[in-house]
């Protein structure tokens, strides 16, 4: 097995879930590569790092820079961010929005429909966790549609938040999956309610672009659910969904600006 | 420390509210340059003096702020009642001054510098001739073009095509709706990503060098002089692959394999979900 492989299935090594010849060959390839010693480490703190996400407020020095950035402007019966600067920050309303989600996604009556700033700035977060290398170990064991049908991408301009039962998965991945979803949902929320504020031109991109991605995404699944073995595969879903996550903050921001 | 606010015209008829700006304010070196125009668009060309030459039309009345306070020489425009307006900004700069420039409905051209570049546009062309150390030029509609430029690279769209000429450096691009073309490229450092689109690079391999090229639906093809010397890592779901360099499969997997191009020191990984992926021998 090459060295590449082997990194492929850093994932798997890190999870405990290779027999024990794997792991001892896995072991035997890690004593004597520095690039995959090094790719472990990062697993390992992008993986305590994600599991440390779940309700925790953002510290003040990050979520004052986030503030900065995004909270010019807020919304219609946003609170101006800059009020709102610890773990007491109050959950916003954003009932602009719902109507419209709600009848595109069967799934909001089981979702939050109001979100704390705070989880808007672990939606931050969480893109800085699927960019920093733990795409592949995020989907890996993400459920794909023929392999479990309680997984599934919505479709339209809400598509792409992960529907994740808990018992799909164990709970570390399904705390790292629901990260992702609430992020997604979160930005896209953000962007429902500010879309007035955006020429429509520009909406009509951004909704074609994210239709764009979610086919990508949905392709991707498909394929993993028909190959689940495929690392390729695991880490194209993973930098596609990583491409969503950024072009919802990009309209975030927007949306915040202008 | 100079603040200008230049020529506002008010209680004109429109036909009346066309207003020209002409002013130049002496820099400093070390100071940079950061204009914002809502609309319009901005073009900065370099020059051999030590000062600013800051011309504006607008159709619509307003004016013009020049701020030369600190390390920042700020150029924006209002309208009458303080609002965005409108404007062509054509600036004359310092070859060696920084820029940043800014706009939503805004193109921006920048050409003869030889100083970090940073341009953020929504609805807006991106033109950048020059440029180094620091390049970040992104747009949401627009398409981005550079060229000349060397240094830390960073472009990225969302709808529209990037396409970069002449670079050296660390280059990273991505786009989602559109092809990357990449020419004359010399640099260690290359990440492209596009979800539906053409990726297309030309230029030579670095030893020790690291390659990423991916997209989802669209084709890959690298056009390589000589004989380069690289590990390539080819993934694909239903693709295909053609190479013009002598292939030996080193590993396989379906339609994931790897193989070595002479003595392999640079890395090459190329994805393409749906495209054909293509090495190609770039003619003498």
């Amino acid at each position: 097995m090459t060295t590449d492989l082997w990194m492929y299935r850093l994932s798997e090594y890190l999870d405990d879930e290779l027999t024990p010849p794997e792991r001892a060959a896995c072991e035997a390839h890690l004593a004597g590569c520095a690039e995959c010693r090094a790719t472990l480490d990062e697993l390992r703190r992008v993986v305590a790092r994600a599991r440390s996400l779940e309700d925790r407020p953002p510290a003040r020095e990050l979520w004052s820079g986030i503030a900065a950035r995004i909270g010019a402007t807020p919304p219609q019966g946003v609170p101006a961010l800059a009020a709102l600067t610890g773990p007491e920050a109050p959950v916003v309303s954003l009932d602009a929005g719902r109507e419209a989600q709600d009848a595109r996604d069967p799934r909001a009556g089981r979702r939050r429909i109001s979100f704390s700033l705070p989880q808007l700035a672990a939606a931050g977060l969480a893109l800085t966790v699927l960019s920093a290398g733990a795409t592949a170990l995020l989907t890996r064991q993400h459920p794909a549609p023929a392999a479990n049908p309680a997984a599934a991408v919505a479709s339209g301009p809400g598509a792409g938040a992960l529907s994740v039962q808990p018992a799909a998965a164990a709970p570390g991945e399904a705390r790292e999956i629901a990260a992702y979803d609430r992020a997604v949902g979160d930005l896209q929320q953000v962007l429902q309610a500010g879309r007035g504020r955006l020429d429509p031109a520009t909406v009509r991109v951004l909704e074609r672009n994210l239709a764009v991605i979610d086919t990508a995404i949905a392709e991707a699944q498909h394929a993993l659910a028909a190959d689940p073995q495929n690392a390729y595969l695991s880490t194209h879903l993973a930098r596609t969904m990583r491409q969503k996550l950024d072009l919802l903050r990009r309209a975030a921001t927007l949306v915040q600006s202008s | 420390m100079l603040v200008l606010t230049l020529a506002t015209a008010l209680l004109l008829p429109a036909a009346a509210l066309q207003q020209t700006t002409d002013t130049t304010v002496a820099v400093q070196r070390g100071q940079r340059l950061e204009v914002a125009a809502h609309s319009g668009s901005i073009t900065v060309r370099g020059w051999n003096r030590n000062a600013v030459r800051i011309r504006a039309r607008t159709d619509e009345g307003g004016g013009v702020d020049v701020d030369t306070r600190g390390s920042r020489v700020s150029v924006s425009a209002s309208g009458r009642r303080g609002g965005p307006v409108e404007v062509a900004f054509e600036i004359t700069a310092p070859a060696w001054m920084g820029v940043s420039l800014s706009g939503v409905e805004t193109d921006m051209t920048v050409s003869g510098l030889a100083a970090p570049v940073e341009v953020e546009t929504v609805q807006g062309g991106v033109d950048v001739d020059g440029g180094v150390d620091q390049i970040t030029l992104h747009s949401v509609q627009g398409s981005v073009t550079l060229r000349n430029a060397r240094g830390r690279i960073e472009v990225g769209s969302v709808n529209e095509e990037l396409r970069l000429t002449d670079i050296s450096g660390q280059v990273s691009a991505e786009t989602v709706n559109g092809d990357v073309t990449l020419s004359r490229v010399t640099s260690a450092s290359v990440a492209v990503t596009t979800v539906n689109g053409d990726v297309t690079f030309s230029g030579p391999i670095a030893a020790g060098g690291r390659y990423s090229f991916a997209t989802h639906n669209g084709d890959v093809t690298l056009e390589l002089p000589g004989t380069p010397n690289a590990g390539v890592y080819v993934s694909t779901f239903q693709g295909d692959f053609e190479s013009d360099f002598p292939v030996t499969l080193t590993s396989t997997r379906r339609k994931r394999f790897n193989f070595t191009l002479g003595s392999g020191s640079a890395r090459i990984e190329l994805e393409s979900f749906q495209g054909t992926i293509a090495l190609r021998r770039a003619a003498r």
